[in-house]
């Protein structure tokens, strides 16, 4: 699989951001419709981004595909698995918007799994059946990455659980794709991976100049990144959280981390322009680069 | 060796898990044992986390050997687990609010002083990167001597009909207040001081007991006074809650909240300029061993361990819970009785 050297990120779609509430309002007013969407995927294909990043969200997912339709195979789609509150309502059944009673449908439906698992301390079943819904929901995108949420990452290493990891990289395995993780503790995950025996061909992991969510520090995720040459890294919170301009960001994440790839969330189609613009300045030939992944 | 705090969690809700997690994950921990009243719950959790489980606290203290308990349980239960815990020597770390009921806080503090165990009440968003940078900036005497101290909280809920479920939870959880409100009360008092005078308007909409909207003026003994606004709203952003303090100093003013920090100095301090600055929380420096869902829980978390091997009192300490526990009921008896009043508050010792 061909992963890009320059990917779009998908928070601001979402009405993530890390400068404010107004800044969260804003995207939440811009993003309200799977157009508005698309119309920044379509600006920064039109500037040369091959790679692009969904979240398990509706609307992420019909401007993918809408995308697709135009790019065909060209195009790399990475797939974030789960969204929590999604994969419930999913569980649940559609059109379950509440909460608690999505918890309520959401335990209904995996009783049998949920009595084994109390009885067994097995959770695998029910995490087997959460994972078949997921991949079912992202599958129209032909999603060419798939990475297991960074929460989730974190609580499996951390708690030894190899098998949900396995299980993760099985499922994923079994759709063409290619299973990788993103984690917020870098500095614990690739020795706790490799300690259980596995590999991840791709990590996404925080790296920018501030050191924003690079765990336990900046010296110790860089360590990490030099002596896990087996991974291809992807650099998440470039410009940490919006605090750093984007030729600092991109420097320090290619240069100074030496990461293969970075993804970058894009508020609108003149930040678009103005980021990846700055990004061919950064990059040189090297910003249409792509690495052939291999999934095991 | 580094020597280990050994922990049991008592409550493996959502908020137990987490602690747990981080346990997991911090050098300064050795988790021992989880517990639920649910065996199916402590069962699962056990075996996820490798560790025993129990169903009662009495079953875990008398089996297995541990320094400390971690109260993650409904704040109802937090008084009697407290309190046992702290009769049979064990540091405990209790989840906010310490016991939603000043008399019993105020106890429970008694209590592990006289002990001589040391506590800590789950008061989190201190350690956050903002707030945490505000105090030493306060301290510093960046904005000169502190002389009001403004708070807004609106937790993420939209003000609409809720269903049974949810305006259970709500009242199971002490309210706005369980939800979020006493994480702004706790700010309010760790910047302005203990309340000498309030006055308070409070209106019910979803609660029975405990008022869902709140404004009020306060005179703090430090001097300092401040206004508050709290309330389940739609104000701030349905996805994530908005907690922002507003401090006047004689020299300056800052604006705090989760996000960012908006300062105005009159003069040079702290590596700050003279003038506007605006210090976004991802710039401020926050590195822990491990990182768990929110910005402010592992270090909590850390200062609790370290406190604790290190044999220093730990802060936020049970008697800053029962400060805020007494607030809140100043609060609503002040809105309750419509008058001002001065909340008469105990010593420590």
């Amino acid at each position: 699989m061909k992963l890009p050297k320059i990917m779009l990120g998908s928070n601001p779609f979402h009405a993530v951001s890390y400068r404010g509430s107004e800044e969260r309002k804003e995207f939440r007013r811009r993003f309200c419709d799977v157009d508005s969407v698309y119309k920044v995927m379509a600006r920064s294909a039109e500037l040369g981004v091959t790679g692009f990043h969904s979240y398990a969200k509706d609307m992420e997912i019909r401007a993918i595909v809408l995308l697709r339709e135009k790019l065909g195979d060209s195009m790399t789609v990475v797939s974030i698995l789960p969204d929590i509150y999604g994969a419930m309502t999913r569980q649940a059944g559609e059109g379950t918007q509440d909460k608690n009673l999505a918890k309520i449908k959401l335990l209904l439906k995996n009783m049998p799994s949920l009595i084994s698992a109390g009885v067994t301390g097995n959770l695998l079943p029910m995490i087997d059946s959460i994972l078949k819904t997921e991949l079912n929901f992202v599958k129209v995108t032909r999603p060419n990455f798939v990475l297991l949420h960074g929460t989730l990452t974190d609580m499996a290493c951390v708690t030894g659980q190899k098998n949900l990891l396995q299980l993760f990289k099985d499922k994923v395995l079994e759709t063409g794709a290619v299973p990788g993780l993103t984690t917020h503790n870098l500095g614990m995950t690739c020795g706790k991976v490799k300690a259980m025996g596995l590999h991840f061909p791709v990590i996404e992991a925080p790296f920018n100049p501030r050191g924003f969510m690079m765990q336990p520090s900046v010296e110790r995720c860089l360590e990490v990144r030099r002596e896990s040459a087996d991974v291809c890294f992807i650099g998440k919170k470039v410009l940490a959280g919006g605090s750093v301009a984007p030729a600092e960001g991109l420097t320090f994440a290619y240069r100074t981390a030496g990461v293969q790839c970075t993804v970058i969330g894009i508020g609108s189609v003149s930040e678009a322009d103005e980021t990846f613009s700055v990004g061919k300045d950064v990059l040189g030939e090297d910003f249409s680069a792509q690495y052939d992944i291999q999934a095991v | 060796m580094q020597k280990k705090l050994r922990v049991a969690i008592a409550g493996m809700g959502e908020m137990g898990m987490v602690r747990a997690v981080i346990a997991k994950g911090l050098s300064q921990y050795e988790l021992v044992s989880v517990i639920d009243a649910r065996g199916t719950f402590a069962r699962l959790a056990g075996k996820q986390l490798g560790v025993s489980h129990y169903t009662s606290y009495p079953k875990a203290a008398s089996s297995e050997e541990f320094d400390a308990l971690i109260i993650s349980t409904p704040f109802t239960s937090h008084y009697e687990l407290g309190k046992e815990a702290v009769r049979q020597g064990k540091h405990v770390f209790c989840e906010k609010p310490l016991a939603g009921d000043s008399r019993r806080a105020i106890e429970m503090h008694r209590a592990a002083a006289k002990k001589g165990v040391l506590t800590q009440v789950g008061y989190n968003w201190r350690f956050h990167p903002t707030f945490s940078k505000a105090k030493e900036l306060v301290a510093g005497g960046a904005i000169g001597q502190l002389k009001y101290a403004g708070l807004k909280v609106y937790k993420s809920e939209v003000t609409r009909p809720e269903d049974k479920a949810d305006k259970k939870n709500r009242e199971e959880r002490f309210g706005f207040y369980g939800a979020l409100g006493v994480h702004g009360l706790d700010l309010w008092l760790w910047f302005g001081g203990r309340p000498s005078s309030l006055s308070a308007q409070t209106t019910r909409v979803f609660s029975s007991g405990l008022s869902d909207l709140i404004s009020a003026v306060c005179r703090f003994d430090s001097g300092v006074h401040g206004l508050a606004d709290l309330g389940w709203s739609h104000h701030g952003f349905v996805d994530k809650d908005e907690l922002t303090l507003f401090l006047t100093g004689t020299t300056g003013t800052m604006t705090v909240n989760a996000d960012r920090i908006e300062m105005y100095l009159e003069k040079e301090c702290g590596g700050f300029p003279c003038g506007d600055s605006l210090i976004y929380a991802s710039e401020i420096p926050y590195h822990t061993e491990f990182w768990f869902t929110h910005r402010g829980l592992s270090h909590e978390m850390e200062s609790f361990a370290d406190s604790v091997l290190q044999g220093k009192p730990p802060s936020p300490s049970w008697y800053d819970g029962y400060l805020v526990d007494r607030l809140v009921e100043a609060l609503e008896e002040s809105g309750r009785d419509n008058r001002v009043i001065s909340p008469v508050i105990e010593e420590s010792e």
